[in-house]
């Protein structure tokens, strides 16, 4: 079973919900809205005869076993599936036309009957058993797909009414701070997680660990750590003021693009000052300044002691390696290693050089989610941070020295003088992220 | 994590077939002339190549082969799936022996509605008569869909005829029709070097910028009329255009970075060359000829220079491969030896958890970042924005009692804040939105608690905007302790510019008169007295007795002229009141000026009398001495001298 097996089951049962609710059944585009379905619950099935989705803890599982990244990705058809009360949903071949068709209308809400013709059930006991398969990382996972559900929130109550509650990510940066703390390693490999679509909502919440863990390495307490969170996570909320045509263009910006993008840090500080609440005060400081550089260039001008607030230059070192290592409108990513770089080049004019070499030695020369090719011709991701300079690298190796992708990725010591070279995630056809729970199993192992 | 399934067949040739049937289907539904194009032609080539005679099952939108599901990678094969199950195909062989117009017929009996193929008899009876297509179809007829009833097809002209009315060579139609990066590196990469498919593949990536970035730029959207665009993204297919040169083969791609780095000031080579992470562009690098290593090194050198900083300063100051492969190596150095410093490192940590420790003063950060807001803030409509959340905030603390926080912020109004002097229309207007009813109410009930001061500094603040609403309510309200409050936050309100009560002051009612009066006086500046001056004359006697009162407040000993004269005034209130302003302490040296008026005789005869009965009872040295002279006038010729002599000698007497 792949992640992608799943992916696809829902976004064939999203788009067909969707289609169910606008076109009446027949209609040619409900139709080919079936099509896919059918062809996304016979790739689910595969290779059983019946299979069960259960949603549990906020996750999506699979016969029991968690699928985490779809758990982010479709949050929101998990949460529709959990206001219609569906806790699982059983498919058993062969699937009927009207089963699905009903399924889909349940979902989307437009109709109350239930699948009868009994090859799609719903919230059978054996598939909604608490006795799942939640892995230690999946409270983490659900915490960040919480502050992923702020992000919209945030955003959507911006665009349609011009505000926010702040006390929405309040909650969810706690969650993902509680989550941290209780896996600092797992949370540094999510935060490894990209969107293309939702950039800005995955950037903004992996800026929010990595900002926490940072804060934490450094040593201070969660009174001081959630209200600087909370500023990470809300750093790029300005965006939302930018027209998406300037922020997806693929170039370089003209003059008046460039401006338009400039605006969004005060755009930011504006909508959290006019949203109000305990730590407004906090977040809307990291939102002006998160572009205001440490030598007083940068954008806007500020003049607060002549520098950026401490909390706006944590951010702004995350901020840039999290930028940098993830795919732009008008840039392919770069290699974590390579973000680092790009910090200690800039460290004492653009970053505070402190911030910058604590981040560093948090992340260590190979930062989680880095994907090595060994001496031997494996391919391995990074999974956890050094320990101590010249340590070997926790690794999982995912391709052999065949170049063949490996079901179940194992864990491995690979010597600095035996990495070969840095390759992209993207490149490597890998997705860091998703070895999150092979990394805990990894572990058990190694111990 | 992907088991890689579909990847290990991905070589395999039924799945070679199936992604060449793919873009040949794409091909149809994109050409007028499919057969003269070159997926088309590829996709028979591969069909002969590769004929084993292999089933390959078709499922909704998928095919399986050798019993798995192969889950397309591309859309065009996903669609052909997707068709040929709506004609109730089970299965295709790959027999081979495939010609261009068998495909294209087969394709033409594809595309028909299934309802139709279904009347005619289905699928295989329609391909019956067709010859040449490489592969047999079998149908079988277990899943029936229901054709469509009515809808909106038709309403919305299709992708593909929109795409048509462009003058578009085969790749950018491809990449218009959806096409992700790797299929459209499937359809321009060959795998022996050439100098055609190169140029195609640039030439397809000019043509796309042309119709999409510039037509996009084109205010009137003229090239992209027609072309259902995403409108949050419509830069979609140039990306993906771009992100296939990262899966054409090396050959290619050197090849196409070459061509676009002889040129790279053209809008579009930049934009292709924006794309490169720097990653990208160091792996490149070394492969490139000396020319274009050059030219590649001086794109980096420019684009690092641009205020947008794209791509990333990553190559800046560098001038050689080699060089980038030092500076590479001496910034890794640099990190390891950061991570290899831990006694340093843990100094560091200690540094910095000092500093985040430090007390957060809420309070400062907020005004400090609003102050930087109404400083770099230079677009007036959102200077307003501003400037309302700055003034909501004023409001809301001022209605949670926290006096202190409100004036705090309100002092920004007090020219700390280098708003653009343009933009002081917006502060008052802003300010304005705090002088409501219930906001000024509750800092009436404050004033006289423990934030009393703080009050005050809030009213001085607000300054003239609050003055309209205060007198307003000062004139409508009945309760007597909130009138005296009222009139202490118009003192307040009005400290700074007194002159902004004076249009009040003609108001027909006495007791607004008089109230505002008082407010001048308790404003403690002496500017106010112009003000009050206005009405010392005033018709009703109790506004001119709190006029006396308020000029000795703001004028001190200046006053006593004034407060000598009104000893003369009509009333007799009037009278008392200065009277017994001039006999207390509230005035200074008095006698001079009593003395002074009572030898001018310009006071009426009884006025006089009462200015000597105040200075006798001052009791000072220059009074008596005045008193004096006036009881020892030997000649007092006129009524008034002899009676000041009498009432003068009387209480000389007295006093003795």
């Amino acid at each position: 079973m792949s992640e992608r097996q799943v992916a696809a089951l829902l976004t064939g049962l999203r788009k067909l919900s969707r289609q169910v609710g606008l076109y009446p059944e027949g209609h040619p585009l409900t139709e080919e809205a079936v099509v896919v379905a059918f062809g996304s619950i016979s790739e689910f099935l595969e290779p059983d005869q019946e299979a069960a989705l259960t949603v549990h803890q906020d996750a999506f599982f699979r016969n029991r076993v968690v699928v985490p990244h779809a758990s982010l990705e479709f949050r929101g058809f998990l949460r529709d599936m959990q206001q219609r009360g569906v806790e699982s949903i059983t498919l058993a071949r062969p699937i009927s036309q009207e089963d699905l068709y009903d399924l889909a209308a349940f979902i989307g809400g437009t109709s109350d009957d239930l699948p009868a013709d009994g090859t799609i059930r719903l919230n059978e006991p054996m598939a909604i058993d608490p006795d799942l398969d939640v892995t230690p990382t999946t409270k983490l996972r659900a915490s960040y797909g919480a502050t992923l559900d702020a992000m919209r929130f945030v955003s959507g109550a911006m665009v349609t009414r011009g505000s926010f509650e702040l006390s929405t990510v309040v909650n969810a940066v706690e969650g993902l701070f509680e989550q941290s703390v209780a896996q600092p390693g797992a949370a540094l490999l999510l935060s490894t997680v990209k969107s293309h679509d939702e950039y800005t909502f995955f950037h903004s919440v992996n800026v929010g660990i990595l900002s926490l863990a940072l804060g934490r390495l450094v040593g201070v307490d969660k009174d001081i750590l959630v209200p600087a969170g909370v500023g990470a996570v809300l750093h790029d909320i300005g965006k939302v003021a930018v027209s998406p045509a300037v922020l997806n263009y693929p170039g370089r910006l003209d003059s008046e693009q460039w401006r338009e993008i400039t605006i969004h840090p005060q755009e930011g500080a504006l909508s959290i000052l006019s949203a109000g609440g305990v730590g407004s005060e906090i977040a809307a400081t990291v939102a002006l300044e998160h572009h205001a550089r440490y030598d007083g260039t940068g954008y806007p001008v500020v003049t607060r002691d002549g520098k950026p607030h401490i909390y706006s230059r944590l951010v702004q070192v995350v901020d840039t390696y999290d930028a940098i290592t993830s795919r732009r409108s008008y840039r392919r990513a770069e290699s974590p290693r390579r973000a680092l770089q790009v910090l200690m080049g800039g460290a004492g004019t653009a970053w505070d050089p402190q911030l910058v070499h604590a981040f560093i030695g948090m992340m260590g020369i190979y930062p989680p989610g880095s994907v090595v090719l060994t001496a031997t011709g494996e391919t391995a991701v990074v999974v956890r941070p050094s320990e101590e300079a010249g340590a070997p690298l926790a690794c999982l190796v995912v391709k052999g020295r065949d170049g063949e992708l490996i079901d179940d990725p194992e864990p491995m010591r690979v010597e600095l003088d035996q990495v070969a070279k840095q390759v992209m995630a993207s490149d490597a056809g890998i997705d860091p992220a998703a070895l999150l729970e092979a990394v805990g199993e990894a572990m058990v192992v190694e111990a | 994590m992907d088991s890689g399934t579909a990847l290990d067949r991905v070589d395999s040739g039924v799945v070679k077939v199936l992604d060449a049937l793919g873009a040949a289907w794409v091909t149809y539904q994109l050409y007028p002339n499919p057969k003269d194009q070159l997926p088309f032609r590829r996709a028979v080539e591969t069909i002969n190549a590769e004929a084993t005679g292999d089933v390959v099952g078709i499922g909704p939108g998928i095919f399986v082969v050798e019993g798995e599901e192969y889950v397309p990678r591309r859309d065009g094969v996903e669609k052909v799936a997707r068709r040929l199950f709506l004609h109730d195909v089970e299965n295709l062989r790959i027999t081979g022996g495939s010609s261009v117009e068998g495909l294209a017929g087969f394709f033409e009996a594809v595309a028909e509605d299934d309802e139709a193929v279904r009347e005619a008899g289905g699928i295989a009876a329609v391909l019956s008569g067709v010859l040449n297509i490489g592969v047999e179809a079998r149908q079988r007829g277990l899943l029936n869909l229901a054709p469509g009833e009515g809808g909106v097809e038709g309403a919305v002209k299709s992708i593909e005829e929109s795409i048509d009315e462009l003058d578009l060579p085969e790749l950018a139609r491809f990449a218009f029709s959806g096409a992700g990066a790797e299929e459209i590196a499937a359809a321009a990469g060959t795998d022996e070097p050439d100098v055609a498919p190169v140029e195609a593949y640039i030439e397809a990536y000019r043509e796309l910028h042309g119709k999409i970035v510039e037509g996009a730029e084109d205010p009137d959207g003229s090239l992209l009329h027609g072309l259902r665009l995403p409108t949050d993204d419509p830069y979609r297919t140039v990306r993906s255009y771009i992100e296939s040169f990262f899966h054409l083969p090396r050959w290619m791609q050197i090849n196409v970075l070459e061509e676009v780095l002889a040129d790279p000031e053209r809008a579009e080579n930049q934009m292709f060359l924006d794309q490169f992470s720097g990653q990208d562009l160091t792996d490149l690098l070394p492969e490139l000829h000396d020319g274009a290593s050059d030219q590649l090194l001086d794109y980096a050198v420019e684009a690092a220079s641009e205020e947008a900083g794209h791509p990333l300063d990553l190559l800046a100051g560098l001038s050689s491969a080699t060089e980038v492969e030092e500076a590479r190596k001496a910034v890794a150095d640099r990190v390891s030896s950061v991570l290899a410093d831990r006694e340093h490192n843990a100094d560091r940590l200690a540094g910095i958890r000092v500093v985040m420790e430090e007390p957060i003063n809420e309070q400062n950060m907020e005004r400090t970042t609003l102050r930087e807001l109404l400083e770099c803030e230079d677009r007036r409509e959102r200077f307003q924005r501003v400037a309302r959340v700055w003034t909501a905030r004023i409001g809301r603390y001022i209605k949670d009692g926290d006096l202190e926080r409100a004036a705090y912020l309100l002092d920004l109004a007090g020219g700390e804040a280098a708003y653009q002097g343009d933009n002081d229309d917006l502060i008052r207007k802003s300010l304005e939105r705090l002088t409501t009813p219930e906001l000024l109410r509750s800092l009436a009930l404050d004033r006289s608690g423990e934030q009393g001061e703080a009050a005050g500094r809030l009213l001085t603040g607000l300054g003239r905007q609050v003055i309209d609403e205060l007198v307003i309510q000062l004139a409508s309200e009945e309760d007597r302790a909130m009138r005296r409050q009222l009139t202490e936050l118009l003192a307040a309100a009005a400290r700074n510019e007194p002159d902004a009560i004076e249009p009040y002051l003609p108001d027909q009612r006495w007791f607004v008169v008089r109230n505002l009066v008082t407010a001048l006086g308790h404003t403690g500046n002496p500017d106010a007295a112009n003000s009050v001056r206005l009405v010392v004359s005033h018709n009703d006697y109790r506004v001119r007795t709190e006029a006396l009162r308020s000029m000795v407040t703001l004028l001190g000993d200046d006053a006593s002229p004034l407060v000598i004269r009104a000893l003369g005034d009509d009333s007799e209130h009037v009278r008392q009141t200065a009277a017994a302003l001039l006999r207390g302490s509230s005035l200074g040296d008095v006698d001079r000026a009593l003395a002074d008026e009572i030898r001018a005789d310009a006071l009426p005869t009884d006025s006089a009398v009462a200015a000597v009965k105040i200075l006798a009872a001052r009791r000072g040295p220059h009074g008596r001495a005045v008193l004096e002279v006036l009881a020892g006038r030997r000649f007092a010729w006129r009524s008034r001298a002899r009676t000041l002599r009498k009432v003068s000698a009387g209480v000389l007497r007295d006093q003795t």
